[in-house]
């Protein structure tokens, strides 16, 4: 078993291991980022590399209604909030059925009655306080994201090199590296470092950051590696990298992405996962 | 407190929108010091407020969207998108803290009505747009 600490500062057990199968509506599951188990979610909607989710805590007084009880914990679906796939790691159970989970969303929104069990209707500054706090680590965790845009996990974005005449050759000569990594770094297909960025930003319009010069990395392998099925493998990467779990997930993707431009590759759901499961075997073999 | 302030007195409104405080997260909003621009798209009264975070990335791949023009007079200043990946929780009393939310406008009719189908559709209690 494994320890959560809510965001209220009370802690609950979620089995350490679980199935990692594609995320339902009505699912608790355990959020993992940067290869923490940080918080367990009832999944409200699914969406394709996202999740709309209600907070979990802990049995508490301070919650009121409309949490619901679940066994030993609360959800909160009034504070549903968006997070991505990749934040899962396993799922503890079912709490709820489709139906109801969409029956407690109707009637929220329709001021009905709420078809399972709550919390009492007594809000006091103790229960606002317990509902800002659960608010905030609603915010924390949908604030995180991969993919993004970070240095080290994102990709240039060849319309703003394009637009700023900068080109592979430029590219090539500022970093000096050979023409065909140019290439791909002007194409958004290999991830730079930090003094590359750097270095490119300074060819750029006066004012330009790297929030504006990186796009996050797309396409098939990318959405497919937020899938929860991959992230022990995620967790055993970036430890071995020794960086954060999105540079970890981008190393995987320009690696994929190698293997995709290959004749004969093709985009179908088993052809990006068998690149994605090679990327896995070469990073986490390869010698430091 | 950040620029000019403006609190809003009548009733929270679908289409409303604020500048939050990195406060209001407790990894302190990875927009840096940068208050974020977030749209209201669910109001439940005396529990809490659905906001769409703004956001002036592009969607990607099929993510559901509407698209949020330039609007300066609202502190808008580059196009965006309100997308249901950015939805976030805040109670009501919050917004209406200065040193947490600044009121900057509510969003011309038509886009509000769209933001309001976007999240009925969210909500699966709408038709799909």
């Amino acid at each position: 078993m494994n320890a959560i600490r809510d965001a209220l500062g009370n802690t609950y057990e979620v089995p350490s291991v679980g199935p990692r199968n594609a995320p339902k509506a009505g699912e608790q599951w355990v959020v993992n980022v940067e290869s923490q188990d940080v918080a367990t979610v009832v999944i409200a909607v699914v969406r394709d590399t996202y999740v709309i989710a209600w907070p979990v805590t802990a049995d508490a007084d301070a919650a009121a209604w409309p949490a619901i009880r679940l066994g030993n914990n609360l959800a909160w679906p009034h504070c549903e909030f968006g997070m991505d796939t990749a934040a899962l790691s396993r799922r503890v159970t079912a709490v709820l059925d489709e139906r109801t989970t969409s029956d407690i969303r109707f009637a929220l929104w329709e001021r009905e009655n709420i078809p399972v069990p709550t919390q009492p209707k007594s809000q006091s500054p103790e229960s606002r306080q317990a509902l800002n706090l659960v608010c905030d680590q609603a915010w924390a965790l949908g604030d995180w994201s991969w993919p993004n845009n970070k240095i080290g996990e994102g990709v240039f974005s060849a319309d703003l090199l394009h637009e700023a005449g900068v080109s592979p050759s430029d590219i090539a000569a500022l970093l000096q590296v050979s023409p065909g990594v140019a290439r791909k770094l002007a194409d958004g297909e290999a991830v730079p470092t930090r003094e590359q960025v750097s270095l490119v930003l300074g060819q750029l319009p006066e004012g330009t950051i790297a929030d504006d010069l990186l796009i996050p990395v797309e396409g098939p392998e990318a959405d497919a590696l937020t899938h929860p099925e991959f992230k022990p493998r995620v967790v055993s990467l970036q430890q071995k990298m020794g960086g954060s779990e999105g540079s970890a997930r981008s190393a995987v993707w320009q690696k994929s992405m190698r293997a995709a431009r290959q004749a004969g590759a093709t985009n179908s759901p088993e052809g990006v996962r068998t690149r994605l499961d090679q990327a896995f075997r070469d990073l986490l073999s390869k010698d430091d | 407190m950040n620029g000019a302030q403006m609190q809003k007195t009548t009733a929270i409104e679908v289409g409303d929108v604020y500048r939050l405080a990195p406060e209001t997260s407790f990894s302190g909003d990875k927009h840096g010091s940068n208050w974020r621009p977030c749209g209201v798209a669910e109001h439940l009264p005396e529990v809490t407020v659905i906001l769409l975070s703004r956001t002036t990335q592009p969607p990607r791949g099929r993510r559901r969207h509407v698209e949020s023009p330039a609007q300066p007079h609202i502190g808008l200043t580059k196009p965006g998108w309100w997308t249901d990946r950015h939805v976030r929780p805040l109670a009501p009393e919050r917004l209406r803290d200065e040193s947490l939310a600044e009121y900057l406008g509510s969003l011309p009719d038509a886009e509000a009505d769209e933001v309001r189908r976007f999240w009925l559709v969210t909500k699966d209690l709408g038709p799909m747009l």
